[in-house]
């Protein structure tokens, strides 16, 4: 598969990882929000490890 | 309009074996490191070998990892917390989800797992139903009260993160099982072999409903090693007029192989989501090369709560010759699971693996799905009976069809049995794990 599409795809996932977790963070207290965060996040790391990366952290293996 | 992959993954399922062993070193010394930072238990195991996770940096170093077996898990979860024990790597808080083993072979183990793991859980069955034709137009029966176990469930998660629409088909007994086939008219179902088998019988003979003329095309089959087995899969496939494809998986792993839709003889290792290593029952050497039969030692990559860090399953596997003609860079093992090293037995100083009487006994049209296989110690000398049942209609036939099972099972398996002919139905039926195989001589002496 085309590598720069792949490319491209990572920076996307980076992007909404960020901006998940800034989520996240800004809904303390907010369950209903907190909560479907960390679900959207758990799918973000299955697109993370589908791209070759660490489902945890931005640097690749 | 974007044309539909036939690889759930077509970047890592293609991707060059080369680029995905290097990917897997990284992500295997990325699992040693967290393991060793949240866990007491792989702590302590590592610190005894010496080892820490900044040593491993070659293949040779991932085989210097001290291997867990089941034994050792279940001592791990005798220590604190309850009821994980010391290999859990994160609060119990972030637990989601609880399963346990069997227990076949004693204690079970119980295995905790974050939301992130049951992602992870049900993309690894999603690799395996996508190679297998599974889509969103599927209308999927899981003919199974799915309970504390943990693959009809991943199956399940599976379907609706594929599309498909799923339908649990637990509490229902078999006949109101098939019925609901028919009535919903189901396009595919997931089992395993002896309860397929089993509810074909039950629609036949109970419902007079042709399985075959029902609506399932696929069959995904879990728990037992009959879809690898060729005469197992032919009467599966001739009884419901349906494809059957095999899969392995294990509650402490994952589910990490599968068969594709081109059936190449043999499952595909998932290389993107586990690390597959081969090992010598007698000198614990590495198999790299295809041809060599050894036990499995597996690590699933990615897990979280409690990985499983070179699990010693016991399973014999061996990597196939030639790559598979559906383009996967995933390597296949000939034959799916070919046995487990505690099931293979020494009778008459013969080695031998139950699998190979079922491929004998289900290669015969002229005999039931049923057999039970018996060892006993007579005196000083072993016998193996094996109590078949003759297809309704064989009776004619009987010893002719006695003569040729006894010729052909000693051709297979070098050994000799007392045949027995039961008529249909009086052997026991199993409802989903199948125990055919019973060794009554005494343990010592």
């Amino acid at each position: 598969m085309d590598e720069q599409r792949i490319e491209a795809l990572r920076e996307r996932t980076a992007r909404l990882q960020a901006e998940l977790r800034a989520l996240a963070e800004e809904a303390g207290g907010f369950p209903a929000v907190a909560k479907n965060a960390a679900r959207i996040e758990a799918s973000l790391a299955m697109i993370r490890i589908n791209l070759g990366l660490d489902p945890e952290s931005p640097a690749r293996p | 309009m974007t044309r539909e992959s036939p690889y759930w993954n077509p970047y890592l399922e293609t991707l060059p074996l080369e680029r995905l062993r290097r990917a897997q070193l990284a992500r295997f010394r990325r699992l040693v490191a967290w393991a060793w930072d949240n866990s007491p238990y792989y702590r302590g195991l590592y610190e005894r070998a010496g080892l820490e996770p900044g040593d491993i940096a070659t293949w040779e170093d991932v085989r210097r990892v001290p291997a867990v077996d089941k034994g050792m898990l279940k001592q791990a979860q005798e220590q604190e917390p309850f009821p994980y024990g010391s290999r859990l790597c994160v609060p119990l808080e972030q637990v989601a989800e609880f399963r346990q083993t069997s227990g076949t072979t004693g204690t079970p183990v119980y295995q905790a797992d974050t939301w992130r793991d049951w992602e992870w859980w049900a993309e690894a069955w999603s690799y395996i139903l996508w190679s297998q034709g599974y889509r969103p137009r599927d209308r999927v029966f899981i003919p199974f009260g799915y309970n504390i176990f943990v693959a009809f469930w991943a199956g399940h998660y599976a379907c609706e993160k594929i599309g498909c629409e799923v339908v649990p088909g637990g509490v229902l007994d078999t006949a109101a099982r098939v019925r609901k086939i028919q009535e919903l008219r189901a396009t595919a179902m997931m089992g395993t072999p002896t309860y397929m088998l089993g509810m074909a019988r039950v629609a036949r003979d109970r419902l007079g409903i042709d399985p075959a003329g029902l609506s399932i095309e696929r069959i995904t089959c879990a728990g037992e090693p009959g879809a690898s087995i060729p005469s197992t899969k032919r009467r599966m496939e001739q009884a419901w007029g349906a494809k059957v494809f095999d899969h392995a998986g294990a509650t402490e792993i994952g589910a990490w192989s599968y068969e594709c839709a081109e059936q190449p003889g043999g499952m595909h290792v998932n290389e993107a989501l586990f690390l597959v290593e081969i090992e010598d029952l007698a000198t614990g050497e590495a198999i790299e090369e295809p041809g060599r039969k050894g036990k499995m030692i597996i690590t699933a990559l990615d897990r979280q709560a409690q990985p499983c860090i070179r699990f010693d399953s016991k399973d014999i596997i061996e990597w196939a010759e030639d790559p598979c003609p559906c383009g996967r860079s995933f390597r296949l093992i000939k034959g799916g699971v070919q046995g487990r090293a505690d099931d293979i037995t020494k009778v008459k100083g013969v080695l031998l693996a139950p699998s190979a009487i079922e491929e004998v006994v289900r290669g015969f049209q002229a005999l039931g799905d049923e057999y039970e296989v018996v060892v006993e110690r007579i005196g000083d000398s072993e016998r193996i009976t094996l109590k078949v049942e003759l297809a309704p209609g064989a009776e004619g036939a009987r010893e002719e069809v006695l003569g040729r099972l006894k010729d052909e099972l000693r051709l297979k398996t070098n050994l000799g049995y007392v045949i027995e002919a039961h008529p249909p139905g009086a052997l026991p039926r199993y409802e989903v794990k199948a125990r055919r195989f019973k060794d009554l001589r005494p343990k010592h002496g």
